[in-house]
């Protein structure tokens, strides 16, 4: 073989040439270097050498066998390997300063005695003595040394006690103190967001502009104090959470927190926050007189501060510094600035941007709040804002409140100041009129919507209904088909099934926001029927058109989700949809388990490392409070609002909450309100099992959203990737169609599918009424069986499209007639595709057991979809369909 | 570390999680060895310390499953490193003809074909073998070897382009070619 002349100067593209030979490359940079290759003799023929040399690496190294290599790793050694772990266990400071050099060379010492050295065996036995002596006389100065420390930190109960008595002895000789100024700085800086362009409401929950009392709050616990005698058993110290322990809160304290049922332990809402406060602040219970009395005063004197501090923090520091401060009027906090660092320009800056906003009074700031529309919700927040305005409150919060969940109490509080705020001062499409309470469906129910029957035309004409353009139906079904059973009746949506296939619908020409395509033919499967499919396609959005997207990803972090098919399935759906942002749109992370945590504040798409790297670094466990998860991605979302984006929460989860029928309820409304502000949702649903369909359903359909189920990584490449556009982009809201009959033609009709989101004739016009959304893009189809009389040159009927247009918020309607031109005359004749949403309409409603097919099988179905399958062979997903039919059928029998 | 992580860990639950890996990677990780330092007993004797370090410093709780993985492929790969360091040329070569006397016989055409490549293997620095050996004999995916070997995938990939072409210049030199 010739050796070819070395490049005086290597081609860049050389280092990439082994990955190319390799397949590693992405398709583009593979083009690159195919491109290269084809001008450039040298690296051809470097190419050629290098795919020689591997031809002979491959096979020589992925073989199995081998003279040098092992079959197993023998049972001796392995033997050896757990004496050595043991040993290790044993005697940890010895054998870790030892790692690399004794264990290293004794086990081949050993092989050596195997293979018949004999003197290595009197050699094995004098350094395990060693090892154990010098490995008792370590573990000996461990123990003494541990003996020593321990007292130091271990917080014994009697320590604690004496440790906080001998505080409040301080404490009860300090005067009392003026109230505090205005609010703390520094959580002033923790609510402002980053690029300062958010009017600051100077209402954050710490923010205690107001007094640094709250008798309102304290002294309610107080009278309800029973007398000590009557007084609960103290929680044992076991109960108490560890934080409590660790600030010194003795059970004593404690006494009173089992008035109000839930233990500290679950702070789950702001709400059991401030129990939690108002019970360390107030609770007495048993234990000593004197620290009873010490305890009132404190409250009194509103010295919590104080009394929580860890013991290091002694009171005699305090008592100097305060003591110092108390000349100063309106500055108590003046020591809690100092301990926090707050210097006087931070100060001058807050108040001078409080000034400019012209809030100089944080009540004047929650009379803005109040005065935001109402929501159902209104009167609960602030009573929850106004609970949180005692700075010992916010103190508490601060200092014991993990900080995820202060983050999530925070944020409800000021979402109020914000949202309003931000709606407001933006041109958001304008709010439709204060629509009627959802209708809270029972999803507790199991029984599937009955099967509508034939409906005759003299009776009722109009068929209306709201659009759906979700799959999760389809996706469940092939989830269980594929695990090998059949999927249940009632989880079986045929517009669902219908709408996971493309038809090839054209889309809108011009301004219209969507086409209407229908078609028909008769029946292959009831002669004397006849299938009228009505297509609506939304128009596509344009490069120039798309807005940025300003994304909240809302992931379910419990421990049902911990299956690489569920949190992994998510990750990678997630690393997917990263990969298609553009570098202005905004992504933020929450992810919840009993509690939630805002994983990254808003930030753009371009920050990818970080992104991937939070992404990555998700665990799973715990239980899963989705109210909570919700509520703080929708607060995240209301903080990050981008008038003018496309501003969507994405919500994963595989639905098995803890939710009671209350809690559905309320977020339930809080969704819908949230949808008003014009925040969208979009449900994607993963696992499979005990799977809360209905519900996950319910919030998608209230959100103005989508609701898919990821099987699989193809789907979710489907639903993120190449569905992006229309799972982000939403163009049309409240979408319904209404079809009307020529009762001339028609003699009775009957809609295939669309069960749940029948609208009433009156309905169609009421633009309260809530109905689907549409993607950009994105095509739903409805299917009608009919029976015909009549001349065929009558006209079928007329279909009229509503909608609310997203970028304008304006109503608009199109109709089409139904000539009677787009007959088919018979179904063989019929385009392919139209012969598969037969064929998928068919089987949805086999699988779903509706009277109506009860002639007929899925043998049928199969027999209908074949040719179908074989005409569109290069569509993967017909012949997923196709295997899936055959699936059921032999699942059925 | 290791002596919270042992004093802490019941006995029961750390020989199953030895267990657990031994039958999980032992396949893996003999390959590896041997193939990076020719020699059968050098391999088992890199994958028992491997094993051994692993009973002594893993910590489940410190870093995730997956990652297990990783680290006990760029652990073999350091021990293995170590043990071409100490052992002399001499006697691993002892060692093989000693191995070549007792082999039962000749293992047919293709092994004696793939011998003529694998042989000049280790006149590769050890960070190109190693590339080459979890991308050809372990199937890594670059993102994968970049993990275990904490490089970037840029440099990975100019790794192996390197180790290949430094395999087809010797292969060319001894005459295989």
């Amino acid at each position: 073989m010739t050796t070819p002349t070395p490049n005086a100067t290597p081609c860049p593209v050389e280092e990439r040439l082994t990955p190319f030979l390799l397949g590693d490359l992405p398709a583009a940079d593979a083009e690159a270097v195919r491109a290269h290759l084809a001008g450039c003799a040298p690296c051809r023929a470097l190419a050629g050498e290098l795919e020689a040399t591997l031809g002979l690496l491959r096979p020589a190294l992925q073989a199995a066998g081998g003279r040098e290599v092992p079959a197993a790793f023998p049972p001796e050694r392995l033997a050896l390997v757990r004496a050595a772990a043991g040993r290790a266990a044993a005697a940890p400071a010895k054998t870790t300063a030892k790692a690399g050099t004794a264990a290293w060379w004794w086990p081949l010492k050993l092989n050596r005695a195997r293979s018949g050295t004999p003197a290595a065996g009197t050699k094995k036995r004098s350094p395990a003595r060693a090892d154990l002596l010098v490995s008792l006389a370590v573990l000996g100065l461990v123990a003494i040394f541990l003996g020593l420390l321990l007292p130091a930190t271990s917080l014994s109960r009697s320590k604690v006690r004496k440790v906080a008595s001998s505080i409040e002895v301080n404490m009860l000789e300090l005067k009392e103190l003026p109230p505090a100024g205005p609010p703390l700085a520094d959580e002033m800086f923790e609510m402002a967001p980053a690029d300062g362009s958010q009017p600051y409401s100077g209402a954050g929950p710490a923010a205690a502009g107001g007094k640094m009392n709250a008798p309102a709050v304290t002294t309610t616990p107080a009278p309800s104090v029973p007398a000590p005698a009557a007084a609960p058993r103290p929680p044992r110290p076991s109960q108490l959470p560890r934080r409590h322990r660790l600030a010194g809160v003795t059970e004593t304290q404690m006494g009173e927190t089992e008035k109000g049922g839930a233990g500290p332990a679950a702070a789950g809402t702001a709400g059991e926050v401030a129990e939690v406060a108002s019970a360390w602040r107030g609770g007495t219970g048993g234990g000593g007189r004197r620290l009873e009395e010490a305890a009132k005063k404190l409250a009194r004197q509103d010295e919590v501060l104080f009394s929580l501090d860890s013991p290091r923090d002694k009171g005699g520091l305090a008592d100097g510094r305060v003591a110092a401060e108390a000349g100063k009027d309106a500055d108590s906090y003046g020591y809690t600035r100092l301990r926090k660092g707050v210097t006087d320009d931070k100060l001058e800056m807050a108040q001078e941007q409080k000034a400019r906003l012209g809030l100089d009074d944080r009540a004047e700031a929650w009379a803005l709040a109040a005065a935001a529309p109402a929501k159902p919700a209104t009167a609960e927040l602030a009573q929850m804002a106004a609970k949180m305005e005692a700075t010992q409150e916010a103190e508490v919060v601060r200092r014991e409140v993990p900080r995820e969940l202060r983050e999530a109490a925070a944020v409800t509080a000021t979402d109020l100041a914000f949202a309003p705020a931000a709606a407001a001062a933006a041109a958001p499409p304008p709010a439709p009129p204060a629509a009627p309470q959802p209708a809270l469906a029972d999803f507790e129910a199991e029984e599937a919507p009955t099967v509508r029957p034939f409906v005759a035309t003299a009776a009722d004409a109009f068929s209306t209904f709201g659009i759906d353009v979700d799959t999760a139906a389809y996706s469940q079904a092939r989830r269980d088909l594929a695990a090998g059973r059949l999927p249940a009746p009632a989880a079986v949506r045929a517009e669902e099934f219908i709408n996971a296939f493309d038809y090839g619908y054209a889309p809108p020409a011009g301004e219209q926001g969507f086409a209407i395509h229908a078609e028909s033919a008769p029946s292959p499967f009831r002669p004397g029927l006849e299938l009228l499919k009505i297509g609506v396609k939304g128009a596509q959005l344009g490069r120039d058109h798309q807005q940025p997207a300003v994304l909240t990803l809302v992931v379910d972090g419990s421990g049902s989700m911990a299956t690489p098919d569920r949190l992994g399935l998510v990750r990678e759906a997630l690393k997917l949809l990263l990969d298609r942002l553009r570098a202005d749109d905004r992504v933020a992370l929450v992810q919840f388990s009993d509690q939630p945590r805002l994983l990254l504040e808003p930030m753009p798409a371009a920050e990818k490392g970080r992104i991937l790297a939070a992404v990555q670094a998700m665990q799973a466990g715990g239980p899963t409070h989705l109210e909570n998860g919700l509520r703080l991605g929708y607060a995240t979302a209301a903080r990050g609002f981008v008038p003018g984006a496309a501003n969507r929460v994405l919500l994963f989860t595989d639905g098995v909450a803890n939710l009671g029928a209350a809690d559905a309820a309320s977020l339930l409304r809080a969704v819908a309100d949230s949808r008003q502000q014009g925040i969208f949702l979009s449900v994607f649903g993963v696992g499979a099992g005990a799977y809360n369909d209905k519900l996950l359903e319910q919030f998608a359909n209230q959100g103005d959203g989508t609701y898919t189920f990821l099987d699989s990584p193809a789907e979710a490449r489907r639903a993120l990737v190449e569905q992006f556009a229309a799972t982000l982009f939403t163009i049309a809201k409240d979408v319904k169609i209404q079809v009307e009959f020529n009762p001339a033609r028609v003699e009775s009709w009957r809609q295939i599918g669309y069960d749940n989101r029948q609208l009433t004739r009156e309905q169609f016009r009421d633009d309260t009424v809530d109905a689907g959304e549409v993607g950009a893009g994105q095509a739903a189809t409805a299917l009608y069986e009919l029976v015909l009389k009549g001349s065929p040159r009558e006209p079928l009927g007329v279909v009229r499209v509503r909608y609310r247009e997203v970028a304008s918020g304006a109503m608009h309607e199109i109709q089409q007639p139904l000539t009677g031109r787009e007959r088919h005359p018979a179904f063989a004749k019929a385009p392919a595709r139209f012969r598969l949403a037969a064929g998928v309409a068919e089987f949805a409603e086999q699988l779903r057991e509706s009277p109506h097919v009860a002639g007929t099988g899925l043998a049928e179905v199969e027999a209908a979809l074949r040719p179908v399958a074989l005409e569109l062979h290069l569509d993967g997903s017909v012949q997923e369909l196709l295997r899936l039919v055959t699936t059921a059928r032999r699942l059925k029998h | 570390m290791a002596a919270e992580n042992e004093l802490a860990a019941p006995p029961a639950e750390a020989a199953a999680r030895l267990e657990q890996v031994v039958a999980e990677h032992q396949a893996g990780l003999l390959r590896y060895a041997a193939r990076f330092l020719n020699s059968a007993e050098a391999a088992q004797d890199v994958v028992q310390e491997v094993f051994i370090r692993f009973c002594r410093s893993w910590n489940p709780a410190a870093c995730p499953a997956e990652r297990l993985r990783f680290w006990l492929y760029s652990l073999a790969h350091n021990v293995a490193v170590d043990y071409c360091r100490r052992e002399s040329r001499r006697r691993k070569l002892h060692e093989e003809q000693a191995a070549l006397a007792a082999d039962p016989g000749g293992r047919g055409e293709a092994e004696r074909r793939h011998r003529l490549v694998l042989d000049h293997l280790d006149r590769l620095d050890p960070a190109e073998r190693q590339v080459l050996l979890l991308r050809l004999q372990h199937g890594f995916s670059y993102r994968e070897i970049a993990e275990t070997t904490n490089r970037t995938e840029g440099n990975v990939g100019c790794l192996l382009h390197h180790a290949v072409k430094k395999m087809s210049r010797i292969l060319k030199s001894q005459g295989v070619m």
